[in-house]
């Protein structure tokens, strides 16, 4: 009889803690993260794996020579970074936090070529005769740049061979090689890359 | 046990009808609406493409709720007809999502698995043919092409090849989706992946002669003078010369139909077949100026190559239909144990129809696609494509198109059912113009 009613209390709190669980689960939850925290779902390409790739290029740009050395503060031109990975990558995106870290460290300057087009029109319109003489830009004062930064990511997608278990496997090599041309000589005045490797395990069986 | 008695009159016998029973056929009735439901607006949609406009049955589409098991046969289907619309940035995002859903359909179901054990296919989510799943990135290649995001386009390639290597029996006479994916590599001068590309092409072609232009110039490029063959040259390769890339649909490819076989005591194994849909398609010509010019032209017979990998999965759905079909008997023995005979008959009856064989395709691809690159001397030229032996399809005039040196221009062309569409564009970097013919 003790034991009936001991089980029978048991069943209860199990209902209970299972109708609770299907509750929690079935809820909308958010929370803010930091950008600093590394979230990975996954073996692709994530918002962790650009911040850590752009730390370990911009320590190496910003220390070793040409720029590392200079004290002129080199004008940069960013032609961009080639994706040659099986994934839709921004690489402007990468591009982009360079040029930043760059800039806060002081010791390059980047030519904006992505605004030239907005750059042109608004020359030309101070030009048109709307704008005041005194505030009017004055022409043929942008500045040349000294070296263009290139780049290139690539991946290499590897999976565990067609056999009986219950997970599969899988890894993705990804590599970002920038170097940084010479415009007049076209010489490579600096070149650096960084790999990272990310791994996933994958079930078969899902609900 | 509490049965339900329903009595009918005129001499004949009162039925007992157990609950199990009422259950069963409630269960066998709700699936029936499944399959009734599934395409609801497709069939609209289908309807309106063929009747030749793409653009209208795309929007049919957009009306459409697609979050059901059947999302990925929607978004199939959009992104090809507002590909044949011209509307290329919104069939990369319908496409872009039938690429994530796929990938993300890896997981088997245990819950779907099992209840199409006790029903039928539909009650799944429907995963596309090995071919459909490639096809998914051919149009995402071409578009992405036509739009002149190549990088973006060599991504795609890259998941195309993917799927060769996953599936390589199946896929091995699709031809067209490997030349596009040497073109993609080309378009972005990496000259030793795209001749790598064209020379599995080669290996994998009944006559491989078809893309040896391209081998040699690709050699030409990257110095292997001892790969370049000493055949003569059939179209025109002076440095320089621009190129007009035609992305050729023709006809309409293959529906899949019920293949049933009856076996006694009333037992239904059925299973899905292609079937063709045009029994003449024809091949695609250009004329430049009113001259014939030779091409070269790499083909895919999409309705064998989806034949041939619906083939490659036959031994999987056999051996399914054989376990569903021992798991209804037990069902129905056991359901109609001390039943009458008529209850009996009734379930077997039941049980018959519900074996509905899953017939979910891709159904407005086309029954051929054919990659048409002629490369040009600079300058205006006056382009006319004949659809030679396909029935009643008008030539397709192009504009006069000024081409500059080494400039592509970019044109997908679809002829079906008497109707003809085409839109193209100029590498973006030489003229961002776009034109559209008139249909």
């Amino acid at each position: 009889m003790i034991m009936t009613k001991f089980a029978q209390k048991f069943f209860v709190l199990l209902s209970l803690l299972f109708f609770f669980v299907v509750l929690s689960s079935c809820t909308v939850s958010t929370r803010t993260v930091s950008p600093d925290e590394e979230l990975t779902y996954d073996e692709t390409y994530t918002f962790a794996a650009k911040k850590k790739i752009v730390k370990t290029l911009v320590g190496s740009l910003s220390t070793k020579p040409p720029i590392g050395g200079a004290t002129d503060r080199p004008i940069i031109i960013v032609y961009g970074i080639a994706n040659r990975t099986s994934e839709h990558i921004s690489t402007s995106a990468i591009t982009d936090e360079i040029c930043k870290e760059i800039l806060a460290t002081g010791k390059a300057r980047f030519v904006n070529k992505e605004q030239r087009e907005n750059i042109i029109n608004e020359t030309d319109y101070q030009q048109g005769g709307r704008v005041a003489s005194e505030t009017k830009m004055k022409l043929a004062r942008q500045l040349g740049a000294k070296y263009m930064l290139t780049g290139t990511l690539r991946s290499i997608e590897k999976k565990e061979g067609r056999q009986a278990r219950l997970t599969k496997k899988s890894y993705i090599y990804y590599s970002l090689n920038l170097e940084l041309t010479d415009i007049e000589t076209s010489l490579i005045e600096w070149a650096d890359s960084v790999e990272l490797v990310r791994e996933a395990s994958k079930p078969f069986i899902g609900w | 046990m509490v049965d339900l008695e329903i009595l009918y009159t005129g001499g004949r016998p009162a039925i007992s009808w157990s609950p199990k029973i009422v259950y069963f056929l409630l269960f066998a009735f709700s699936s029936f609406i499944l399959i009734g439901c599934a395409g609801a607006g497709l069939k609209d949609a289908r309807r309106a493409f063929h009747n030749g406009d793409a653009s209208r049955a795309a929007d049919i589409l957009s009306e459409v709720d697609d979050s059901g098991l059947s999302r990925l046969e929607y978004l199939m289907e959009k992104g090809l007809l507002l590909h044949q619309a011209g509307r290329y940035e919104e069939s990369v995002r319908e496409l872009r999502q039938a690429s994530d859903l796929i990938r993300e359909q890896d997981i088997i179901s245990v819950g779907q698995q099992a209840g199409s054990l006790v029903t039928n296919e539909w009650v799944t989510e429907y995963k596309g043919e090995y071919c459909e799943r490639l096809w998914v990135h051919t149009y995402l290649m071409m578009n992405y092409m036509l739009l002149g995001q190549y990088e973006a386009a060599l991504v795609e390639a890259k998941q195309a090849q993917k799927i060769y290597d996953q599936f390589p029996k199946a896929l091995s006479e699709e031809y067209f989706t490997r030349a596009l994916i040497a073109l993609c590599y080309e378009n972005l001068n990496e000259y030793n992946d795209a001749y790598i590309a064209y020379k599995k092409l080669a290996g994998t072609m009944k006559n491989p002669d078809i893309v040896r232009p391209d081998i040699d110039r690709l050699a030409g490029i990257l110095g292997f003078d001892d790969e370049i063959s000493n055949a003569p040259q059939t179209v025109y390769t002076a440095a320089g010369s621009s190129e007009l890339v035609l992305f050729v649909s023709l006809g309409n490819g293959p529906v899949k139909i019920p293949g049933n076989i009856i076996l006694p005591p009333g037992i239904r194994f059925s299973f899905p077949r292609y079937k063709k849909q045009d029994k003449r398609v024809g091949r695609a010509e250009v004329l430049d100026s009113g001259s014939r010019k030779q091409a070269i032209t790499v083909e895919t017979d999409v309705v064998g190559v989806a034949k041939k990998s619906l083939d490659e999965r036959a031994m999987e759905i056999y051996v399914k239909e054989a376990a569903r079909l021992a798991a209804k008997e037990v069902i129905m023995r056991k359901i109609g144990k001390d039943q009458d005979d008529i209850v009996k008959l009734l379930l077997r009856l039941v049980f018959m129809i519900m074996e509905e064989p899953d017939t979910r395709s891709w159904q407005t691809l086309p029954a051929k696609l054919s990659l048409i690159k002629l490369p040009l001397k600079p300058g205006i030229h006056k382009i006319r494509a004949q659809i030679i032996g396909g029935g009643s399809f008008k030539d397709i005039d192009f504009p006069e198109i000024e081409f500059f040196r080494g400039q592509k221009v970019f044109y997908s062309v679809r002829a079906s059912g008497g109707s003809v569409s085409a839109h193209g564009r100029k590498e973006p970097e030489m003229n961002s113009e776009s034109s559209k013919l008139p249909d």
